[in-house]
């Protein structure tokens, strides 16, 4: 029997519960009982289990994604990443004012480092998607400068699932001097990735969007570009020297165990995914007036963003979330309650801010279930059919 | 449902707004106000019914945030049998405090009154 008063998560994009298998794995290694010890004091027994299991994590990680051990570098997470791979790329590159290409609706972690290495001098492109969210390989190969240092593209967007073409970015990068740095943290374990004949050069991942704990992620880093790469965090060389930190044993087996179940459950999973959300789609779509953001086939399977006519995605939020047995969802992006301001991203795929406003993202994951889909799209029903009935926009327009 | 992000009275007015809509446009004695946010975020739309100086019955129609759909249901039930006087006399401060807005939903009381002023100003040719 389902408590219908426990709230339906569909909120997956924004992070994710930890698997209990996962929860299960990473508890051996935090108490006096478990492998409690730091994995750099290999002089002893406890340091040298630890560092068997962060190498053992590592292994696991890279299967999953098709890289080799030494290519891969623990962090916090995907933002840490995302800085380390920029900032180290620009850094490490020669010339007084190097040249970044990026996207104009990359995850802020992406925008606001750049925006960073600009004021610090670094000369930025930014491409701007069409109306589909996508980014034609033939405009990124147009914006290459001599002196580019790293091109930077999510592979999946997190707003709107939306999923770039990387293997046809990376064909026409071939020859170019340039890195490439790719956002994965809404790809892993959502899509299939190899990255051995990629072209990838720097891959962003992160934990917390596997069902391992947050504040875990890691930067791949392609042996040939490890020495194109400038440490941001120093302090005892850790890491190839690209991160100091004691390693945090328990979170980094945790994701090396998430990362073996999203590797073996990926196809069947995904495959679920897929199906729910086309039925929530379809289910939501029997109003009129409901359109997905971002193109409708090259998408990750487990968001969909939603734009409903003539209704506040703040009302709708609201209602969808206090309202009887509760639905957490999100709004376009941070659309903050103080300033309301509208995503960017939305706005980059051409949405007015009314139609971005009116824009929210449902996201799906492993613990969901067909009933919960149900429940959640006539709930989603009732109330844009509810405030539809409020708002002077829709009865101008009906 | 005390455990909202929003007052109670803001929330009671959400979870079940009253007079809801509006009256066709050629019905007699209706006037209606309009405010907007200056970028048109939030849109309310007031309507009432007057004759001899009472408010007999009022009705909204409002999109955007919370605060905005509860300060239109609210201004709509408190409107009902006032006097044009007294309508004239509620300012956004009073609607801020009968809401218990938070600081952030205020301009939703500006627009409440906004929209108030506006109504109580329309002059609507009467036919009966």
């Amino acid at each position: 029997m389902m408590d219908t008063r426990h709230p339906i998560y569909l909120d997956y994009a924004a992070t994710t519960p930890v698997d209990k298998r996962v929860v299960e794995t990473m508890s051996g290694y935090l108490g006096m009982d478990g492998v409690f010890a730091n994995p750099a004091s290999v002089d002893h027994a406890g340091g040298a289990q630890a560092a068997a299991a962060v190498n053992a994590a590592r292994a696991r990680l890279v299967e999953a994604v098709n890289a080799r051990p030494s290519e891969l570098i623990w962090t916090s997470g995907a933002t840490e990443a995302d800085n380390l791979a920029l900032k180290g790329a620009v850094q490490a590159a020669d010339g007084e004012t190097p040249h970044i290409v990026t996207v104009s609706t990359e995850h802020k972690a992406v925008t606001d480092t750049c925006r960073h290495l600009e004021n610090k001098g670094a000369r930025v492109t930014r491409l701007h998607p069409d109306t589909d969210g996508l980014i034609q390989p033939a405009a990124v190969a147009a914006a290459l400068e001599p002196d580019t240092a790293v091109v930077s593209v999510m592979w999946v967007n997190n707003e709107t699932g939306v999923m770039q073409d990387i293997p046809g970015i990376a064909r026409v990068l071939h020859g170019h001097r340039c890195l490439f740095h790719v956002d994965g943290a809404q790809a892993l374990g959502r899509i299939g990735i190899d990255l051995e004949d990629s072209g990838v050069d720097l891959l962003s991942l992160s934990g917390h969007k596997i069902y391992a704990p947050k504040g875990i992620g890691a930067l791949y880093v392609r042996r040939s570009a490890r020495g194109r790469l400038t440490a941001q965090m120093h302090g005892g060389g850790h890491e190839q020297g690209l991160r100091a930190g004691t390693l945090a044993t328990h979170q980094i087996v945790a994701m090396g165990e998430a990362a073996s179940l999203a590797r073996d459950e990926l196809f069947a999973e995904s495959a679920r995914i897929r199906a729910l959300s086309g039925s929530f789609l379809e289910s939501v779509q029997a109003l009129p007036g409901v359109h997905l953001n971002g193109h409708p086939e090259q998408r990750a399977p487990h968001i969909l963003n939603l734009r409903f006519d003539g209704v506040d995605g703040e009302a709708l939020m609201a209602d969808l979330a206090w309202r009887g047995r509760g639905l957490a969802v999100s709004g376009g992006a941070a659309c903050s309650a103080a300033t309301r301001e509208p995503s960017h991203v939305l706005r980059e795929l051409g949405l007015d801010d009314e139609q971005a406003r009116a824009s929210v993202r449902f996201s799906l994951g492993r613990f969901t279930h067909r009933e919960e889909i149900t429940a959640a799209a006539e709930k989603t029903r009732d109330a844009v059919s509810r405030l539809r009935r409020i708002s002077p926009l829709w009865d101008a327009a009906v | 449902m005390s455990d909202t992000p929003y007052s109670d009275t803001v929330w009671a007015h959400f979870d079940n707004p009253g007079n809801i809509g509006r009256w066709s446009e050629d019905a007699a004695e209706v006037r209606t106000g309009e405010a907007r946010t200056p970028a048109g975020q939030d849109v309310l739309h007031l309507h009432m019914r007057v004759r001899d100086g009472l408010i007999r019955e009022s009705r909204f129609q409002a999109y955007g945030s919370v605060a905005v759909i509860a300060v239109g249901s609210w201004l709509s039930e408190w409107l009902r049998g006032r006097s044009v006087a007294e309508a004239r006399d509620l300012d956004s401060a009073r609607i801020a405090e009968q809401l218990d807005l938070a600081a952030v939903q205020r301009y939703c009381a500006i627009m409440g009154q906004d929209a108030l002023r506006a109504a109580l100003s329309a002059r609507r040719e009467t036919r009966d």
